[in-house]
């Protein structure tokens, strides 16, 4: 029986959308997840991460992390934010965590992607420790869950482009991340991912293993006053910064002149060809092994 | 180490078995002692650095045009189009040489400030690639900056509003194409060389055109009097193309053709049997060769198959010339006929040939009895210069188990036409007068051709011409091996064993026949004297 079927069978189907709801309605971002952090699904999620999560993907993405011990410095609870290029940038990044913020850190993910079944709320909440950010309507519900855990000592990963790069172009941040830092005093640290859309981005339905950087920043602390969009820009300018490092290298990214990238002003197919040209392969004739009787360039002529 | 030439060989009492290929399976044949077997070339020395070769020939044009980076600028319309899936076979093992071609000139554009770039799967009456192949073909790199912001399409030669008629050739041909195409600052087509026929003026004037321009020279007439059609300069239907390509030269239409040549490494080195002589085989290719045949005569057809169009060909590339069409076409034969062309004297009374399980038009999908034909008596046959490799009345003996199976999604109109054509008639005149326009109109194959993955209406009489120049020569077809009750639908004979089909041959051309053996893999092409 094909894949299709089996699935047609054990899920429930959806109501409709103009339909009214007779049923509690328990999904999206009135799942409730705080069944997870309990100390049994926590144990759970500690051992899966270990065990099964973090080596898979350290297999399938290869990650080189720059930078890595802001990690252990930084204070916690802290935001983390990072641009959005694949559902792998969740794994790579509590992968690369060290133990005492990846032991109490939470995610926001998109209520209306993972929690809108409740079998796929569960497991989100249950393996990723993923809380539910309202992404299509205005709720208050999601800021003050997020602000209540971050009180409460635990961190919180989002992705304040509010999805995944369509395109492999960055896009224009949102400013709740700031605005749930400020609140709580928080510091927030910009982490920025390179190379996850190649391995599986939006669309793609193959995971195409290969390597990925994750270049960390300097965490932002909140200072009294503040407004959340100039927290924000503070986060943009260093991942722009930061896209432009893993593009180059350290000293490249910070000596040239700043332009504004993050995101870029036209979304073209050339900005994104210039821009990602350092994922693929650069050119040149492999030196190893000689192939004899073949011919070089310049015998072409 | 220099490759071998091809060569022809005379078969004695020592002479081992001879590989026929038979759809998905193998079998090994002993010819009759004097029979002679055409051995193709061996691969020729790949170019080290493909990515440099590009390069160089981007900056290097051939004939009359300029460098491709003096052509490209800021606010221009540039559209590249390039060989579908029909080329090369199998499929290419990644980077496949498209991608890296279109890599080199995107790359350039990008540098330009290039913003309106289209790139076109030139299909003509093809079907739409799948997004795998397209990924394939394309690379990752490309597809990955184009498909999201759809940039990257397939023609679409019903598409009344996406075609451009450009004129009527002096013999009265109409030339139609893609509008997006001709109505670029500069139109790039990225092709493949597998076989000579592929290529030149052909490229743009038939893979981007309508079925009112591709009509003119896919009919019998043209397919009749090209001798052969690998022989592009004996052969009417590329004469045609050749009009229709300067007219739209002439027209103002900037191309800038690349063209690439393959040596016949077909084959990973799992299957290396298959491209070394049979008397070379050593321990290690006997017993691949015995545990291949023996597993495949175990395995279903259909997973045969899917074993078989997983491989993925690790051809070297052996050339690549870009400019003005014309020019570079001259180079690129040049090319393609050092890999596949032997010196042959004089002609036979009887040809043979195993039949492998791909053709341009069954790549991930089955051979059904039209394509087996059009590989056959299109392909094969005509795999030749000068004369024919057999005499005029000769016979062909072909070894392909010929099952009546077809595939529904890419050959729809091919179910019909065996069924309600080929049962009335196997005369590709007849054919062409009485059912062409019915089939090329019919709302339901021009749906499923522009939304589908399926081969217009028209494409199996299409297949059916290619064969007519054999059907005019040849005196008898014989079939080794194939389903009798389909070989009598195609108007052939079956035959059981070698020996009985060269006995129904012998009954054609007499007694004491001349035997010739047209080895593949890999390709091969006779020049004949």
């Amino acid at each position: 029986m094909p894949s299709s079927q089996v699935r047609y069978i054990f899920r429930r189907p959806k109501l409709p959308g103009s339909l009214l709801r007779a049923e509690r309605r328990s999904t999206g971002a009135d799942y409730d997840t705080a069944f997870s952090r309990k100390p049994a699904a926590r144990i759970t999620r500690g051992l899966a991460m270990q065990y099964l999560i973090s080596p898979a993907t350290r297999l399938l993405a290869t990650p080189t992390v720059v930078n890595r011990e802001v990690l252990d410095t930084v204070n916690t609870p802290a935001v983390l934010v990072a641009n959005h290029e694949s559902h792998l940038d969740t794994l790579l990044l509590l992968s690369i965590l060290p133990p005492r913020i990846r032991d109490r850190v939470v995610i926001g993910a998109g209520a209306d992607y993972f929690f809108d079944r409740r079998t796929k709320g569960f497991l989100s909440a249950l393996l990723l420790g993923a809380i539910p950010i309202e992404r299509t309507r205005v709720s208050r519900r999601s800021s003050d869950l997020s602000t209540e855990l971050l009180q409460s000592g635990w961190s919180l990963i989002l992705f304040p482009e509010g999805g995944r790069t369509p395109d492999g172009l960055p896009q224009e941040l949102k400013a709740g991340a700031a605005q749930v830092a400020l609140k709580v005093g928080a510091p927030i640290l910009p982490i920025y991912i390179d190379g996850t859309y190649e391995l599986l981005g939006k669309g793609s339905t193959r995971l195409q293993p290969g390597k990925t950087t994750v270049i960390c920043g300097k965490p932002l602390y909140p200072r009294q006053g503040m407004r959340p969009q100039a927290l924000i820009e503070l986060v943009r300018e260093q991942l722009e910064v930061l896209r432009k490092e893993a593009a180059t290298d350290y000293w490249q990214a910070r000596s040239t002149e700043p332009s504004r990238s993050f995101p870029p002003a036209s979304r073209s197919w050339n900005e994104a060809w210039l821009s990602r040209s350092h994922r693929y392969r650069k050119s040149g004739a492999p030196s190893w092994p000689r192939i004899f009787g073949s011919s070089s360039p310049s015998e072409l002529d | 180490m220099t490759a071998r030439p091809g060569f022809v060989l005379e078969v004695d009492r020592s002479t081992p078995p001879t590989l026929f290929w038979h759809g998905e399976g193998l079998r090994l044949e002993r010819l009759p002692r004097g029979s002679r077997i055409l051995y193709p070339p061996e691969p020729l020395p790949a170019i080290r650095d493909v990515r440099a070769a590009i390069e160089h020939a981007l900056d290097h044009p051939a004939g009359d045009q300029k460098p491709l980076s003096a052509l490209l600028s800021a606010g221009m319309r540039l559209t590249i189009a390039f060989d579908d899936v029909s080329l090369p076979l199998p499929q290419m093992a990644a980077p496949d040489i498209r991608s890296l071609v279109i890599e080199g000139v995107l790359e350039r554009a990008a540098r330009a400030g290039v913003e309106d770039v289209q790139v076109v799967a030139a299909l003509a009456l093809h079907r739409r690639m799948t997004e795998g192949e397209l990924k394939h073909a394309l690379g990752k790199r490309v597809y990955n900056a184009l498909n999201p912001r759809r940039l990257i399409t397939q023609h679409d030669a019903e598409d009344q509003a996406g075609m451009l008629a450009i004129g009527h050739t002096d013999q009265g041909e109409l030339v139609e194409i893609n509008r997006r195409a001709a109505e670029s600052d500069l139109l790039v087509y990225v092709n493949i060389n597998l076989v000579s026929m592929d290529g030149g003026h052909k490229s743009v004037a038939t893979g981007l055109a309508s079925y009112a321009s591709i009509r003119h020279h896919h009919n019998v007439r043209t397919m009749v009097h090209s001798r052969s059609f690998m022989d592009r300069h004996s052969s009417e239907l590329h004469s045609s193309n050749w009009r229709m390509g300067r007219l739209i030269r002439e027209s103002g239409i900037n191309v800038f053709q690349i063209e690439t040549t393959l040596n016949t490494n077909t084959f990973p080195d799992s299957f290396r049997f298959l491209q070394r002589r049979e008397w070379e085989w050593d321990l290690r290719d006997r017993t691949t060769f015995v545990a291949t045949n023996e597993a495949l005569k175990r395995t279903p057809p259909a997973v045969a198959r899917q074993i078989f169009h997983a491989i993925r060909s690790p051809y070297g590339v052996t050339g690549i010339n870009a400019g003005e069409i014309e020019a570079v076409h001259e180079l690129t034969l040049e090319q393609v006929y050092r890999q596949q062309l032997v010196r042959v004297e004089g002609q036979t009374d009887i040809l043979t040939m195993g039949l492998p399980f791909v053709g341009p038009y069954n790549v991930n999908s089955i051979m059904n009895p039209i394509l087996v034909y059009c590989l056959a008596l299109g392909y094969f046959f005509n795999m030749y210069r000068h004369k024919p490799l057999v005499r005029k009345g000769g016979v062909v003996i072909l070894s392909h188990p010929t099952r009546p199976e077809f595939d529904p999604a890419f050959h729809p109109s091919y179910i019909d036409f065996y069924e309600q054509v080929l049962s009335e008639t196997t005369d590709p005149l007849v054919i062409e007068q009485k059912y062409e326009e019915t089939f090329a109109r019919d709302p339901w194959y021009i749906h499923l051709y522009r939304t589908g993955n399926a081969y217009h209406g028209v494409h199996p009489f299409y297949m059916w011409y290619w064969g007519a120049h054999a059907l005019d020569h040849l005196g008898g077809v014989v079939v080794l091996g194939g389903d009798p009750k389909t070989v009598r639908r195609l108007g052939f004979q079956p035959a059981t064993t070698l020996d009985d089909a060269l006995e129904i041959a012998k009954s054609i051309v007499g007694a004491n026949p001349t035997i010739t053996h047209l080895h593949s893999p890999p390709l091969v092409m006779a020049d004949v004297y």
